[in-house]
This record gives C-alpha cells, sequence and structure tokens, in this order.
C-alpha cells in the first residue's frame, strides 16, 4: 500500500511510533532516537574534519556546524519524527558546546556571542523542523486521501459484481413461483432461494450505507461528541443473536473520555469487527473487547482465542479481497469486512493493526484521536440548571 | 377477549405494503393502508386507528410533515419506517411526536414487539400519569419515594441521574431522541448539548448495568438516542 516516495520520506516508520504497547514497537522508538543521536555526532565529525582543511580548526569548525545543522534538523524530521529531532537539536548544541566552542573539550556556559550563534542554529532548527513536520503531515494525509478513494473505487466495483448475482437467482425463482405448476419440494425450494438470496442483497446493500458515509475519505456527517463503550454496547446488542450464549468480556474504564466520531459508522467497525470473531473461532470460545486512553487516543481491542491468523499476515489482512485460505466465506463476504474497517477508522484519522497474541489468538486493535471539537463546559454536577424540570 | 387493535399503514411501495400487511393480518391485527401522506393523514383521524406505521419515503410530503399533521389533531402512536442512514429524518420525526422506529429492511419479530410496546404505552399513559413505581425486570424505579432499586439494592444516584432514568423508564421500549431527553431532563436551552447526556449516560450505566459496556437496560441507538430495553 505504501508508495515508494512514501517509504522514502520514512513515512512507514512514523507509523510505527504511533503503535502502542508492544515491545517491538518501543524498540523501534528507541532506534530512532538512536538514531537522531548518531545523525548529529555524524554532523559534528563531519564539520571537524571539513575543519581541518583550513587554519583556525576550531572555528571553521564551529561554523560549518552551525551552517549543515538545520540540514541536519530537516533530515531527522523528516526521516525520524519531531520527538528523536528535538532530542537531536538538543544533542547538537551539547555537542557544538563541548567540541567547537572554547574552552573547547569542557561543557561551559557560552559567551554572549556563542549564545547568539546557539540561539540562531536553534531559530534555524525549529523552523526547519516546524516546516518538515508539516509537508509530512501533508504527505501523510494524502497518501491516506488515496487509500480511502481506492477503496471505494473497489468496494463500487465489488458491489456490482456481487449484486448482480443474487438478483439473477431471484428473478429466475419468482418467476418460476408466479408462473406457478410447481410441486411442493419444487416451491419449497424455490421459496428457500427468495429467502436466502434477498438476504444475501440485503447484506450487500448495507455496504452502500457506508460508501455514502465516506466521501472521498472524508465523513460526510457532523459527529459530535460520542462515547466508546456506546458504539460497543449497541454493537453487541445487534449481534445478540450470533453470539448466543458465547461469553463476551468487556472492559471500558468510566474515564474513558468522550470523543467525536461517526456513531454508525464505528458501530459497523465493532460489528464487523466482532463478527470476523464469530466468523474464525470456535462457538464456545470466548471474545474479550477493551478500551483505553493512551495519551491523545483513544485504543479500542477485541481480542480472540482463536487460532490467529497466518503469521506474517498481520497487515495483509487490511488488504481488499484478503481471505485466510481454505475459509470460504458464505456470507457473500467480498473479503472487504478489515479493509473498510480501516478505510473508516482512517476517515477518523485513526489506525487500525492486528496481532497474534502470545497467549494464543488474534487481537485486532484501532485508535481515534480524543478531540473535542464541541467545546464543552459541563456544569458542576448538581447545581439545578436553568430550566430543569424534575 | 378485547378488539384486535387497528393499524394504519402509511406506505407508497405496494411490495412492500403488501407484506405489511401480510404479517399483521397474520397476527390478527385489523389493518388499514394508505398510499401517500395526504390520505394517510385523512385515515388517521377519520379512522381513529390504534397505530400509525409510517413510512418515511412517501412521494407527496415528508415522514417530519406527516408526523408533525397528525399530532395537531390526534394522540395515535407513530412507528416510523425507515431505511438505515436515514437518522436525520428519523430524529426529526421522532422530535415531532413519532413514538418509535424499526430499520428497513423490517425484522418481523422486531416490529411486532414495538407495536406490542406502543400499543401498552398507550394503555398505560391513561393510568399512571407519573406516580406510583415503574418495574422493569430488575430495575424499580419508585416515583413517590424517588429511590431506583437494581436487583433488590437501592442505588444512590444524583438528581439529575434520577430525572434521566424517569425519563426513559416512562418511555420504556421506545427510543427517545437524545434531544428529546436533554429537553426533559436539562430544559429547552441544553438540547444540543450532546455531551452532558453521554456523560449522564455513562454514570448511570455504571450505577445500573451489571457490564456498562454491554447494557441490558440503557442501549444507545446510534445518531438517533437512546432506549430502555424492556426484557422479553
Amino acid at each position: 500500500m505504501l508508495s515508494p516516495f512514501d517509504a522514502s520520506l520514512g513515512l512507514e516508520q512514523r507509523t510505527l511510533s504511533f503503535g502502542p504497547q508492544t515491545t517491538s514497537q518501543r524498540f523501534a522508538i528507541l532506534r530512532r532516537y538512536g538514531a537522531g543521536f548518531l545523525l548529529i555526532s555524524l554532523f559534528s565529525l563531519l564539520s571537524l574534519s571539513l575543519s581541518a582543511l583550513g587554519p583556525g580548526m576550531n572555528a571553521l569548525g564551529a561554523r560549518i556546524f552551525a551552517v549543515i545543522f538545520p540540514l541536519g534538523m530537516l533530515l531527522a524530521t523528516i526521516r525520524l519524527g519531531l520527538g528523536p529531532a528535538i532530542f537531536a537539536a538538543v544533542t547538537g548544541v551539547v555537542l557544538f558546546d563541548y567540541v567547537f566552542l572554547p574552552p573547547t573539550h569542557a561543557f561551559t556556559v557560552p559567551s554572549a556571542r556563542d549564545g547568539v550563534t546557539i540561539a540562531v542554529m536553534l531559530a534555524t532548527a525549529a523552523t526547519s523542523t516546524v516546516y518538515a513536520e508539516r509537508l509530512r503531515r501533508q504527505v501523510d494525509w494524502t497518501r491516506r486521501q488515496a487509500d480511502v478513494e481506492g477503496l471505494r473505487n473497489a468496494l463500487l466495483s465489488g458491489l456490482s459484481h456481487d449484486l448482480r448475482t443474487p438478483l439473477t437467482a431471484l428473478v429466475a425463482a419468482g418467476r418460476a413461483l408466479h408462473e406457478g405448476h410447481l410441486d411442493p419440494g419444487e416451491l419449497r425450494d424455490f421459496s428457500r432461494v427468495v429467502f436466502e438470496e434477498s438476504a444475501r442483497l440485503n447484506r450487500l446493500v448495507a455496504r452502500l450505507l457506508e460508501l455514502t458515509r465516506l466521501e472521498s475519505g472524508r465523513l460526510t456527517t457532523k459527529p459530535g461528541l460520542q462515547a466508546i463503550d456506546e458504539a460497543i454496547g449497541s454493537a453487541l446488542y445487534r449481534l445478540e443473536k450470533e453470539l448466543g450464549s458465547r461469553n463476551v468480556r468487556t472492559h471500558v474504564p468510566e474515564e474513558v473520555p468522550l470523543t467525536t466520531f461517526d456513531p454508525v459508522l464505528v458501530e459497523q467497525v465493532m460489528i464487523n469487527l466482532v463478527e470476523n470473531v464469530i466468523r474464525h473461532t470456535p462457538p464456545d470460545s470466548p471474545i474479550e473487547i477493551s478500551a483505553w486512553r493512551d495519551e491523545e487516543d483513544i485504543v479500542v481491542e477485541v481480542a480472540d482465542q482463536g487460532p490467529g491468523v497466518p503469521a506474517g499476515d498481520e497487515e495483509r489482512v487490511f488488504e481488499k479481497f484478503y481471505r485466510v485460505s481454505g475459509n470460504r466465506q458464505r456470507d457473500g463476504g467480498m473479503g472487504l469486512g478489515l479493509t473498510l474497517c480501516r478505510a473508516i477508522i482512517a476517515a477518523h484519522d485513526g489506525r487500525m493493526w492486528m496481532n497474534n497474541r502470545p497467549e494464543g489468538g488474534a487481537s485486532v486493535r484501532f485508535a481515534i484521536p480524543i478531540r473535542r471539537d464541541q467545546t464543552m463546559a459541563l456544569p458542576s454536577p448538581e447545581t439545578p440548571l436553568p430550566g430543569s424540570r424534575s | 377477549m378485547k378488539d384486535p387493535a387497528t393499524i394504519l399503514v402509511i406506505e407508497d411501495d405496494p411490495h412492500a405494503r403488501t407484506l405489511l400487511l401480510f404479517v399483521l393480518k397474520q397476527q390478527g391485527y385489523r389493518c388499514l393502508q394508505a398510499t401517500n401522506g395526504v390520505g394517510g393523514i385523512a385515515a388517521a383521524f377519520e379512522r381513529e386507528p390504534s397505530i400509525v406505521l409510517l413510512d418515511l419515503g412517501l412521494p407527496d410530503l415528508d415522514g417530519r410533515e406527516v408526523t408533525r399533521r397528525i399530532r395537531q389533531r390526534s394522540t395515535v402512536p407513530i412507528i416510523v419506517v425507515s431505511a438505515r442512514g436515514q437518522e436525520q429524518d428519523k430524529v426529526a420525526s421522532l422530535d415531532e411526536g413519532a413514538n418509535d422506529y424499526v430499520t428497513k429492511p423490517i425484522a418481523t419479530g422486531e416490529l411486532l414487539a414495538r407495536i406490542r410496546v406502543a400499543l401498552r404505552t398507550t394503555e398505560t399513559m391513561d393510568t399512571t400519569p407519573g406516580a406510583g413505581a415503574i418495574t422493569i425486570g430488575d430495575l424499580c424505579v419508585d416515583f413517590d419515594f424517588r429511590r431506583v432499586i437494581v436487583r433488590g439494592a437501592e442505588v444512590h444516584l444524583t438528581p439529575t441521574e434520577y430525572r434521566l432514568i424517569s425519563v426513559m423508564v416512562r418511555a420504556a421500549g421506545r427510543v427517545v431522541s437524545s434531544r428529546q431527553i436533554l429537553r426533559q431532563v436539562w430544559g429547552t436551552p441544553y438540547e444540543e448539548q450532546m455531551g452532558y447526556l453521554r456523560i449522564y449516560m455513562k454514570k448511570l450505566r455504571h450505577k445500573i448495568e451489571l457490564e456498562p459496556a454491554q447494557p441490558k437496560y440503557l442501549v444507545n441507538e446510534p445518531g438517533v438516542g437512546y432506549r430502555l430495553r424492556v426484557p422479553d
């Protein structure tokens, strides 16, 4: 899904930086900070060796370093992200002090003139960092738009193809029933065709709704503040029949804050994720649904104890038309469920990913940013509000 | 045995109408039909049905207008029949006084349950104008003593939480739009403050439900409002 262009800008690493919790992701973050340190050390070494070519080694080296320093910041921001870039900037200033400012090889409080140099260095670094970050966001956003747009098209063409199949059967069975002269067996068969095919048609049409709400990657509704536990609750309520006696455990602490999302679409995401578990795990295997706050995101997890996904397929499950091999879907699904879920979450500026759990089973998580677009000041809980009735 | 209830079906699509009438007659209801909004409104006044089933996509008038005009002269329960994704229209009709809604394609069981709730509401509305106690499953709201008892134990609610549960219990089984709840609990100036409602619903669920994220009573209807479920 990533174009070579995106990868060259280091977007791939960036998406990783968001992933909470797992050790490998924590390690990736650490690695990027290490890379920031390495980069800045390399730059000072370069300045030092270049300055050896001319007279007045330290003064020249300092100048070279001051000139290439913003360039380093630019590179650090684009490749490594904002955090490591800031870290590299601070390290750079300390190194500058140690290596180039007299007295060299000592950390000293800089003189007024050197202080100005450092301030100018930091200012240019800050400017380039801000612009680089903005550029990267733009690229990121454009990519997501393209993703959702592409998905819309795939869904539309898939739909029109898939609509035709049940329709043909319906017309044929309907005509036979209408014309009559059927024995009881045929009557039963044809009416079953009508029932089953129309149910299948119905499921397909439900997806059209999701499409219309995902107009070119943006939500067409103004969602307002929502509670994630309600999306989970109503999805489970709607799946009551399908879940049967299955053990569903939910953990949503009361403190998980409200945020803005489209309640119908996020409910659909929850329905799709839970249906996925129902389809791919034994009927008595439990489902665990949790939500928590992770810094500025709300993270939701749907975890099962089924067979998990084939190793290495954790990212591929989100591809269009992906199906676990050997698993024929009977519901007329096009293997678009998870792709659609991810597109919906992307339209909320969120992310979705899948892991196999170390204790067995699969876990799908998504994170959506906490937004308070609708400013809201709650009145103190028990002061009676004007106009209230009891 | 009582007379069967009479249901007025306002639906322009002939096939949908035929099927609705078939299902309803099978259940022993008497049926009336209208194919457009104007005819439906006239029938609602002249024939005095026990319930109106109103399709939202009529050719002449939108559902909100039909609801408004029927409400000017009649309190007959109106159940709106709508497609998924028409949350705006559903909310508009509910705000005009419709009692409930079902989503197309209609699940027969769900439709019949809604009809039973609507019929029950008209019966109880005449007898209990707010006092006494209402028990739903293992939840009981005692209006005389302003007490709420859940699974045999009294729960302590703040005044706002109590007002909220009272509104929901009085509308048990029916969907209530977010705006209606806000208006009744906080007052008209606050009817756009969805955030209040979500926060208090959350608090209330944590006090009343065994598993707040799998509510047995206070269920959210995404984009529309809330429903206090009545166990079958």
